[in-house]
């Protein structure tokens, strides 16, 4: 019985980290119809951002955290402003510019860094006890930060006026622009909270696991899979799907083993694709 | 009533897609609190002549007036916040924002106070809105999504309303509630354009109206002047 706690519990962990994670791709994808090749890139820079202020600087872990949200923010803005922007409807265009930019972000931690993994310093230690149940510090924070970070996007796409202004330019830029909504002060601004998220989960995780240049590719992944299984552009669609591989994952690592957990999932994944293509929460577009 | 005061005139207006002229040297011109219809066969350039008034077509000649200041040249999102708004041809709500979205929307310019008192009177006016302010507008029916687009241009309390193609597609149930809310409208003192194929209920609302074939105006003057080519344009 304790076996299938811990196992449960280690699965909704691994849940809310892949929900993090997902978070920003989902969110890029979702307003901008972006699909951001360079999520899993900007999760290494926020890592090493971090790494560099706490490891390096030797400031405390906030301030590391808090430097990789504001620098991966502001690569997401001026990259949506000035480059993404220019091609925003052109599905291929967007997919090549984000993939260019992951490849300049993982080259450029290579230069800065070394290809080596580099070690932080211990940040977040320890371990929680309950009954027979462990559960690490470091894992706690990420599901703490990850309902926040999930309850602040709902409130900012849902209950705040820029969001509202978002979601109708998603739905019509035309129409919206025809309400005196820019896209060319919005979208920077969505894109630059997206890229944030994904700087935030960088420098929460890596230190839990490893920080090495090209450690975003499983990140990347992960997002695609919580993004397409949940149905694509629906955020409670994506949570829901990151919970469900983190629980997958766990139980078939605990009573298969470990290495069979991707192989599973994929087949998985295809056959719930073959029988509901939207994906958990996803609808086909009306057309009025 | 105060004297008329020009509002919106164009001169000589003209649009092109590529090589084709849609609209060719068109002059017409609406008064302040004033209904003008514009009324023509399909392709006769009526969609053209609302889009290059907002602004969402660019205007390859001519100019544009509206309250004395050129706009020719000025953005959407800028006339917009000038008092111009648009329910445009095919109502295009926003299908995944729910009614009470679309209008937040569509007071997107407004300060919060202004635009929850806009509103609230909308809300009051039109009880179906109020009714089913949380449902998504692309589960709505036609004329219910006609309501919607017309709300969501109102919310604004634009200057000038723009309708274009108000009754397409609309059983006549709903050709009647819509051009109900029209009055409404026109009782708030605000200027409306209605661009319209079915001339019959258009003409009811105007003082004044256009006949628009093939990019230019066939002829302009008060509804009386204009009904009987205006009723046999509508079925050519």
């Amino acid at each position: 019985m304790n076996e299938i706690i811990q196992t449960t519990v280690g699965g909704l962990t691994l849940g809310a980290q892949y929900a993090l994670m997902a978070l920003g791709f989902s969110l890029a994808f979702g307003i901008l119809r972006v699909i951001n090749f360079a999520h899993g890139a900007l999760y290494v820079v926020g890592g090493y951002v971090a790494y560099f202020v706490t490891g390096q600087i030797g400031l405390p872990y906030v301030f590391g955290v808090m430097a990789a949200v504001l620098a991966t923010a502001a690569i997401g803005y001026l990259f949506e402003l000035f480059i993404i922007e220019r091609r925003i409807d052109d599905h291929l265009a967007t997919i090549v510019l984000t993939l260019g930019l992951s490849l300049i972000g993982g080259a450029a931690m290579l230069g800065l860094f070394g290809p080596q993994a580099v070690r932080f310093p211990p940040v977040v230690s320890g371990t929680l006890q309950l009954g027979g149940v462990y559960i690490p510090y470091g894992r706690i924070l990420v599901i703490v930060v990850a309902a926040f970070a999930i309850a602040a996007v709902y409130l900012l796409l849902y209950k705040t006026q820029m969001g509202g202004a978002l979601r109708a330019l998603t739905d019509d830029r035309e129409m919206a622009i025809a309400m005196g909504m820019r896209p060319k002060v919005l979208f920077p601004l969505a894109f630059a909270i997206a890229a944030g998220l994904a700087g935030l989960t960088g420098a929460l995780v890596t230190p839990q696991f490893s920080l090495a240049p090209f450690v975003g590719e499983h990140v990347l992944m992960i997002s695609f899979l919580a993004v397409i299984l949940g149905g694509l552009g629906s955020l409670p669609g994506a949570v829901i799907a990151s919970v469900l591989v983190g629980l997958v994952e766990s139980f078939v690592g605990v009573y298969v083993g470990g290495s069979w957990a991707p192989l599973i999932l994929f087949t998985g994944i295809l056959v719930l694709l073959v029988i509901r293509p939207t994906g958990i929460l996803g609808h086909r577009t009306v057309n009025a | 009533m105060a004297e008329a005061t020009e509002l919106l005139r164009s001169e000589g207006l003209t649009v092109r897609y590529g090589g084709i002229e849609a609209l060719r040297g068109i002059d017409i011109y609406v008064n302040s609190g004033e209904t003008v219809v514009v009324v023509g066969a399909n392709g006769a350039g009526k969609s053209s002549l609302m889009k290059a008034v907002i602004g969402m077509v660019p205007v390859a000649g001519g100019s544009l007036v509206f309250e004395g200041q050129n706009i020719t040249s000025t953005s959407t999102a800028k006339r917009a916040k000038m008092g111009i708004r648009i329910s445009p041809e095919g109502r295009r709500v926003f299908a995944n924002l729910t009614i009470e979205a679309n209008m937040l929307a569509g007071g997107y310019t407004m300060s919060t106070k202004e635009r929850a008192a806009s509103m609230e009177w909308l809300f009051d006016t039109f009880p179906m809105l109020a009714d089913r302010r949380n449902a998504k507008a692309g589960t709505l029916s036609g004329g219910q999504q006609q309501m919607v687009a017309i709300a969501r241009a109102l919310t604004a309390r634009p200057k000038l309303l723009l309708l274009d193609e108000p009754f397409l597609g609309l059983s006549p149930v709903a050709i009647a509630e819509t051009s109900n809310a029209i009055r409404v409208v026109q009782e708030q003192g605000m200027a409306v354009l209605i661009s319209e194929q079915m001339a019959r209920p258009a003409l009811k609302l105007a003082s004044r109206g256009y006949v628009l074939r093939s990019g230019s105006l066939r002829r302009s003057g008060a509804v009386a002047e204009i009904r009987e080519l205006a009723l046999s344009e509508d079925y050519l």
